[in-house]
């Protein structure tokens, strides 16, 4: 079975436009898995599609890859 | 990502600071407690502190600066009297990440955090809100008003 992209919300005010960002995780987004694509969600900014590159600090945060930033 | 304070006197009342965002009381709240163990050490009582991420228009950053630096479609103003005035903290903040892009990285030295009145539940010592779901429910039943409160202390949205 598929499993249902993750929607994870950030805060871009801190991160701006910045295409790899490192945000910590609630422990129920923590089944995300490296490679996996996630929805980036934030407030009145379009959501979008990131890659998890890596999960760090025991799975508590994700490295996440956009393709570009947030308006290009 | 590490935020740092400035040991620096905050702006005069009268400088505009700069909220992104439409202004939802859930985004806030959700900001606040995801970001909050990077301000678990800030705090000389251990408890941390709930953040609001905000810029100020001050030391040569104009407002179009910090919006064009930032991507979301709205923001709203208030000043740093009025914050503080309404009885809640600023700290002069800056976030260092080698992957942060050129434009927000430019404008960390008017970056501030307002910080949300505390909870005083000493689980916090312990525990990060994004490790423990009950203690994370408490926190944002904790600060949702205070979220509610702070959005109404800035000016109306506008549109980039």
């Amino acid at each position: 079975m598929q499993k249902i992209m993750t929607t994870i919300e950030i805060d871009y005010s801190r991160y701006g436009h910045s295409t790899r960002i490192t945000v910590p995780l609630f422990k129920r987004e923590r089944s995300i898995e490296v490679g996996e694509r996630v929805w980036i969600v934030g407030d009145d900014v379009p959501e979008r599609v990131a890659v998890v590159a890596a999960l760090v600090d025991d799975g508590r945060k994700a490295v996440l890859e956009f393709d570009s930033s947030p308006t290009a | 990502m590490t935020v740092t304070v400035r040991s620096e006197p905050l702006p005069h009342p009268t400088t505009l600071v700069i909220h992104m965002g439409a202004g939802a009381v859930e985004s806030l709240v959700n900001a606040a407690v995801r970001n909050y163990g990077e301000y678990r050490t800030l705090t000389p009582d251990g408890l941390g502190a709930f953040a609001v991420s905000v810029f100020a228009v001050a030391r040569g950053v104009s407002e179009v600066e910090i919006i064009e630096a930032l991507p979301q479609r709205s923001f709203a103003r208030s000043t740093v009297g009025a914050v503080t005035d309404a009885g809640f903290g600023l700290l002069a903040t800056s976030i260092a990440d080698v992957h942060l892009a050129p434009a927000i990285a430019a404008i960390q030295h008017v970056h501030f955090d307002i910080v949300l009145p505390a909870l005083g539940d000493a689980r916090l010592l312990e525990v990060d809100p994004i490790d423990d779901e009950a203690l994370e429910a408490a926190v944002r039943h904790h600060l949702a008003p205070h979220a509610d409160r702070l959005l109404a202390v800035f000016g109306p949205r506008q549109r980039q």
